[in-house]
Formats: structure tokens, C-alpha cells, sequence
């Protein structure tokens, strides 16, 4: 279970969201929607402790974050966002392997167990006969399930995903969504992911965040109408 | 496999030393290969002889072997590090930063305390070039975390670099004509001027380098797919990043102060590591760059001396070569920008 306790996240300092006390549960897709610069991101940076919370905390199953080393942060949360690798060479299954980098020593070799994980996150994925291809060959969204994939090598009970479908065609969107339902419901994984699409967060979420700055408004997505959401975003 | 790669390994180490032999047996002065080998092997040969081999050849020699596996394993950390397929070495600016540490040294060379053949004065010429180096490398690194267009970064660098071309010919123009004539010799390159005294500070700062390169293996692995990505999986990005930094200065300063700017390796050399190995990982990277970049530079030093034509034109016209045909047969190259 997340929770964030009175958490205001921004830049530098200045806060762009303020007094959010909010809990995403095990075993939840929770998505998050919002204007453009509403903070979606600068939320999901803050909770995976690339950005630095300008106040109050985050909880994860009762103990705060804050005090977890870097190392143990990433044994707790892992991040997906819209980049690509841009790397010649880099195979699929290397890229997939990197998930495991807190789990392994500083040479970063691979032990049994390590390979059991990658290969498990390629199958979770359908992308288990992606293992040898390059990433440079991948469309966008073949690029995006191997992100995911090594999200979940990472073995986190908490995932973030920043925009994990943007650049899909609705195919992809959908494919990528059942994939985070088999996480959070068979794996019981804790699932934040940021849209633009709402459609797609009412029918696949199990809760939806709507971004109002400096608040956040959090809503079961089964009785959630159009009417609320214009009414919160205003337009 | 595991055993296939190690002896792919121990044949990829051969080349190097196969070029290495190759490049002590040329020459201007007509030493057979036999009495080559004679002297290496420590046998009774003429003085001369000897002294050509043992103070000539093998210090050149060793120098380019160390040169080329410098710039190489620093251009292969600067396109890594700055997610950038152009950078390296020459074409960001630091072996121009360095230039102009060397530069203030060499030019103003009139103390004897700075002379080249005493210890103290190549560790000056190698501090200024470290420092000159460092002071470039940070205005790149801190417009890179500004700007994240790698284009702008790198036309950043050409432009400090030209900069600080345009301040080291006012230098020259102020400068003296026997100092003047060392330092226009100086910025044509060369691998001979490397006595084994300033050997005492290339070979560390080399091994050094390297090493702090290879520990970085794993987060410069992580690297590959962006930061965001690396410090979410736990990696120390500030950490990594001066390990990196330091390395670099280490490598190409060095590099830079005793041998001349030798442009054009250090940006080709990990293409064509990567188009050999066919791998991203930088366990496997950096000593293929290291056995690339070192057998390149030595192959440059027998073109150069049987041409009889100035080391940094060669790596000019083989390193540049190399990135066209990178630049056009890749086609992917416009994933990176």
C-alpha cells in the first residue's frame, strides 16, 4: 500500500501540488489524469525519489520512504516512461536485465535467480521471443512492453508508469493495459500510471486521480461520470 | 560460450601486440627486424642499435599503443555519459581545454622548473592540460544538464573549442619564436616526445582511467536508457558522473598535454568497437575500445612514419573515414538526437 501524507511535490522548491493525502492499495490500478503541466509527472518523479518532495511523506506499507537508502527505494518502486533507449546493440533481454540492477552486485552479473526473473517478466509481457532482437528494430509499442518488462524484473511491490501509452495505436493502449491488470490483480502489485486518455483510465483503472492543482480529486472509476471530470477539470 | 569468448578475448588482446611489433620494426633509420628483436631480447648489439630501439622506438611505441587506448576509452565514456553518438574528446572541447593548459606551459616555458625533461615540469604540463580539461568538461556538463538537446551541446563544444583555439593563437602571437616552434610542433601531434620520465605519468594515469572506466561498467550500462531510468533502478547518477568525469580528465588530459591534440580516434573508435562486438554492454565495450583504439593509433604511427607525415593528419584522415561510413551505413543514428 502507498500512501502519500501530506506530500506536496514541485521544483526547486515551489510547490505545484500541495497537502495530497491519498493511498493507492495493493493489488490497484490507480490512473492518473489531468491537464497538460498539472503535475502528473512531477508526482510520479516525486514518489519514485528522482525529485526530492518538498514536504511531508510517502509511506509504503506503513514505513516511509524518505528514510530507505537509494538502493532500497529501488527494491521498493520502479519507473516506465515515454523514452527510448538510444543505444545501438542493446539487446531486449539486456535492456529487460537492467530491472535487476539493485538486485545484483556492482558488476551487475547475472545469478540463476536474476535469469529466472528476466525471463519471467519477458513471458508476463509476450515478449519472450524479443529476447535476442535488438532495441533499435522495436516499433514504439514493442519498445514500451520491454520497458514494462523491465519494470517488473525489478520486482517491486510498487510500479510507476509516466504516460505508458502515449505514443501507442489502440491496439498497443489496450494490450499494455490487460498486461498491468495481470500485475495488479495476479501479482498484487501497487500500479500508478499517468493518461491523457479517459476513456482508457474509466475503463481499465480500478481508481482514478484527477488533477486539480494544487489538489488532487480521488475517485472509484466504476462511478465515475464525464460530468465529474468536466466538472473538476472545467472545460 | 563462456570458453569461446575467452579465447576471442585472448586472440582480440594478440592484434594489439601483433601491431605493436609491426610499429617497432619501422623506421627511418634501416635497423633490421633481427636486430630489433636482438635489442628488445636484451642481447649485446651496437649502441646505437640499442639505443634507437630501447629510447626511440619502444617509448614511441608504447606511447601509441597508450594514446590510442586513451582517447578511444574517453570518447567511448563521453558518448555514453552525454547519450550523445558525436561526442568525444576533440570534438567537445577538451583536448582544446587542455591544449590551452599546455599551452600557457609550454609557451611560457621560459621558467626551467616547466622545461620538458625535468619530472616536475611534465607533471605542470600534465596538471595545466588536466585542469584546462576539467574547466571545458564542466561548462559542457552543466549546459548538458540545461539544454537536453545533444545537437546544441555539441555545437557548445565546437564553438568553446574554437574559442579557446582563438585565445591560444593570440598566445602564440605573443610568444617567442623558439617557444612558438615547440608548440606549432606540439599541436601537429606527436607520439615521440614522450621520454620514459613522462612515461612515469602516462602509463598510471592510463591504467587509472581505464580501471575507473571499468568499475563503471555497471551504471554506465544503465546509463543506456537514460538517466530517469538508471537512478530509478539505484544508481548514484552524481557519483558515477564524477567517477566518469575524472576519468576522462585522466585519460585525454594526459593524452592531450604529452602527444598533441590527436583528433578523430577517440569519436571512431567506439563505432567501430560497437560494430565489431555487436554489443551495448561496457564490460565488453571498454576493452574492446582499449584493444581497438590502441592498435589504431599504432597502425597511425607506422602510416605516419613511413609517410613521414605529422601523427594527427593520419588520425584525421583514418578516423574520419570511419564515422562517415558509421554516420551512413548505421541509418540508426538518428535514434540517438
Amino acid at each position: 500500500m502507498l500512501e502519500l501524507r501530506n506530500l506536496s511535490a514541485g521544483y526547486r522548491g515551489k510547490a505545484l501540488l500541495s497537502g495530497l493525502d491519498i493511498t493507492a492499495g495493493r493489488g490497484e490500478m490507480t490512473a492518473l489524469i489531468g491537464r497538460n503541466g498539472c503535475g502528473k509527472s512531477t508526482l510520479i518523479r516525486t514518489i519514485s525519489g528522482v525529485l526530492e518532495a518538498v514536504s511531508g511523506e510517502i509511506f509504503h506499507d506503513g514505513i516511509p520512504v524518505s528514510g530507505k537508502s537509494r538502493l532500497e527505494r529501488a527494491r521498493t518502486m520502479s519507473y516506465v516512461g515515454t523514452g527510448r533507449p538510444r543505444a545501438p546493440y542493446l539487446k531486449c533481454r539486456e535492456a529487460v536485465a537492467m530491472g535487476r540492477a539493485p538486485w545484483t552486485g556492482w558488476t551487475g552479473h547475472l545469478g540463476e535467480e536474476d535469469r529466472k526473473m528476466v525471463d519471467k517478466a519477458l513471458l508476463l509481457t509476450g515478449m519472450q521471443g524479443y529476447s535476442e532482437r535488438d532495441m533499435d528494430g522495436l516499433s514504439d509499442g514493442e519498445c514500451q512492453k520491454i520497458m514494462i518488462a523491465r519494470a517488473l524484473a525489478q520486482d517491486t511491490p510498487v510500479m510507476l508508469l509516466d504516460e505508458p501509452t502515449a505514443f501507442l495505436d489502440v491496439p498497443g493502449k489496450h494490450q499494455t493495459m490487460s498486461i498491468l491488470r495481470r500485475l495488479a490483480t495476479g501479482e498484487g502489485k501497487t500500479i500508478l500510471f499517468s493518461t491523457h486518455d479517459v476513456e482508457l483510465a474509466m475503463s481499465a483503472a480500478d481508481r482514478v486521480w484527477i488533477f486539480n492543482p494544487p489538489h488532487i480529486v480521488d475517485m472509484d472509476s466504476g462511478n465515475l461520470a464525464w460530468q465529474e471530470i468536466r466538472r473538476v477539470l472545467r472545460f | 560460450m563462456k570458453y569461446g569468448r575467452k579465447i576471442l578475448w585472448c586472440a582480440g588482446a594478440l592484434i594489439p601486440a601483433a601491431v605493436f611489433f609491426a610499429d617497432m620494426m619501422c623506421g627511418s633509420s634501416g635497423i633490421s627486424p633481427a636486430e630489433v628483436l636482438k635489442a628488445l631480447a636484451g642481447r649485446p648489439t651496437d649502441g646505437q642499435t640499442m639505443s634507437i630501439v630501447m629510447d626511440i622506438r619502444l617509448p614511441k611505441a608504447l606511447t601509441a599503443l597508450l594514446a590510442g587506448i586513451a582517447v578511444s576509452v574517453s570518447g567511448l565514456l563521453m558518448q555514453t555519459l552525454f547519450q550523445n553518438p558525436l561526442a568525444g574528446p576533440y570534438v567537445l572541447g577538451i583536448s582544446s581545454g587542455a591544449s590551452l593548459g599546455a599551452a600557457l606551459c609550454v609557451l611560457g616555458a621560459s621558467s626551467p622548473l616547466i622545461g620538458p625533461d625535468s619530472f616536475a615540469g611534465s607533471v605542470g604540463i600534465a596538471g595545466a592540460a588536466w585542469l584546462g580539461a576539467a574547466a571545458v568538461l564542466l561548462c559542457v556538463a552543466y549546459a548538458s544538464r540545461r539544454i537536453g538537446n545533444a545537437a546544441i551541446i555539441l555545437i557548445l563544444g565546437m564553438m568553446l573549442g574554437s574559442g579557446i583555439d582563438a585565445l591560444v593563437q593570440i598566445l602564440q602571437f605573443l610568444s617567442d619564436e623558439q617557444s612558438l616552434k615547440s608548440y606549432v610542433l606540439w599541436t601537429m601531434g606527436s607520439l615521440g616526445n614522450v621520454s620514459w620520465l613522462r612515461m612515469g605519468l602516462l602509463v598510471p594515469s592510463v591504467i587509472l582511467g581505464t580501471g575507473m572506466a571499468m568499475a563503471c561498467s555497471k551504471p554506465l550500462n544503465l546509463l543506456l536508457c537514460g538517466e530517469t531510468y538508471a537512478a530509478t533502478t539505484g544508481t548514484d547518477i552524481r557519483r558515477t558522473r564524477a567517477l566518469v568525469y575524472l576519468a576522462t580528465i585522466l585519460l585525454s588530459g594526459t593524452v592531450t598535454a604529452f602527444c598533441g591534440p590527436l583528433g578523430f580516434i577517440g569519436l571512431a573508435v567506439p563505432h567501430l568497437t560497437r560494430f565489431i562486438t555487436r554489443s551495448a554492454d561496457h564490460s565488453v565495450l571498454i576493452p574492446g575500445t582499449a584493444i581497438c583504439g590502441g592498435s589504431l593509433m599504432l597502425v597511425c604511427d607506422m602510416i605516419s612514419k613511413t609517410a613521414a607525415i605529422p601523427i594527427n593528419a593520419v588520425t584525421a584522415l583514418t578516423g574520419i573515414p570511419i564515422i562517415i561510413i558509421v554516420l551512413l551505413s548505421h541509418g540508426k543514428l538518428s535514434r540517438y538526437a
